[in-house]
């Protein structure tokens, strides 16, 4: 139990501080009775969730190009959530409904977890596109029509994910 | 007062969106294609409403609140849309008529290998 957290002092602080981020802001006061009642409860889960939440194969690592990374990646997410609204509304309000859809199967290259999540989720918000699995790099997507489904391996995201896990391997 | 107008065109722009999705739950022909109009409108239209009542209300604990509102839906909501897929998938739910399947697997992990190999061969030349 607590070997994990010695393996990993940087993994265990970062949890630590974002629990106690997550704490100040739902409580939203900074007597000290909040701040010692914050401290202890978010030790006590880092500690007991450390063999979840830190890996041995990927140890935490931070630096600020990935935050920058991070934030045009959700930027650009931004923006495809809304063009793919306006994509839906325009199938679905069209009396006609000019839908084709299918399965693509294709491949994914992402190793870290939080990368891959952050793909799965990106597919799901992006237009025309959910994801329907990913197992290993088996990665299966539904499209609303044939172009979206082949557009999705070369789309935007793709290579933003790919650059930012370029920045873990150093 | 421009604020309030502001904050009734993200109300009301939420409301649209919410409504597309359900018109689409009642019109698409299968399970997938729902999920398509379900997970999509859900998080703009849910988020477009945060906004407008952040607007509204103007209160920095609350605000904090709603925001932490609009991260969760954001991340639930693609997760839940993709186990809604994945055991339907899983199970054999049948498509709607006339889905195709493209199986890209193969092909892309051979147009890889080759990418590699040309990278290989790149830097034999350079050295």
């Amino acid at each position: 139990m607590f070997t994990r957290v010695k393996g990993d002092p940087f993994g265990s602080m970062f949890i630590f501080i974002l629990l106690m981020t997550f704490w100040l802001l739902i409580s939203a006061s900074v007597d000290w009775q909040h701040i010692l009642v914050g401290v202890i409860f978010c030790s006590l889960l880092t500690v007991f969730w450390s063999n979840l939440t830190i890996s041995e194969k990927f140890k935490t690592d931070f630096s600020l190009k990935q935050i920058y990374l991070l934030i045009r990646y959700l930027i650009l997410l931004a923006v495809e959530v809304i063009s793919a609204n306006i994509t839906v509304a325009l199938i679905v309000l069209n009396p006609r409904m000019p839908i084709s859809p299918g399965i693509v199967i294709m491949r994914c290259d992402l190793e870290r977890s939080l990368i891959r999540v952050l793909y799965v989720n990106s597919i799901t918000l992006c237009p025309g596109t959910i994801t329907v699995e990913l197992e290993g790099n088996l990665l299966i997507v539904h499209a609303f029509t044939r172009q979206y489904g082949q557009e999705q391996e070369n789309s935007p995201q793709y290579k933003r994910l790919l650059d930012l896990e370029a920045t873990y391997k150093k | 007062m421009v604020l309030q107008y502001i904050a009734v065109f993200f109300l009301l722009g939420g409301f649209f969106f919410l409504v597309v999705g359900v018109v689409g739950l009642l019109r698409l022909p299968d399970v997938y294609t729902r999920m398509h109009a379900m997970g999509k409108c859900d998080t703009l239209g849910a988020g477009m409403v945060l906004i407008g009542l952040m607007l509204l209300i103007m209160d920095i604990t609350n605000i904090t609140k709603l925001i932490l509102i609009g991260v969760m839906i954001a991340t639930i909501n693609p997760i839940v849309t993709h186990l809604i897929a994945k055991t339907a998938y899983n199970r054999g739910t049948p498509m709607a008529e006339g889905s195709f399947l493209i199986n890209d697997y193969v092909a892309s992990q051979r147009r890889r290998r080759r990418q590699q190999v040309d990278n290989n061969k790149k830097g034999d030349g350079k050295s």
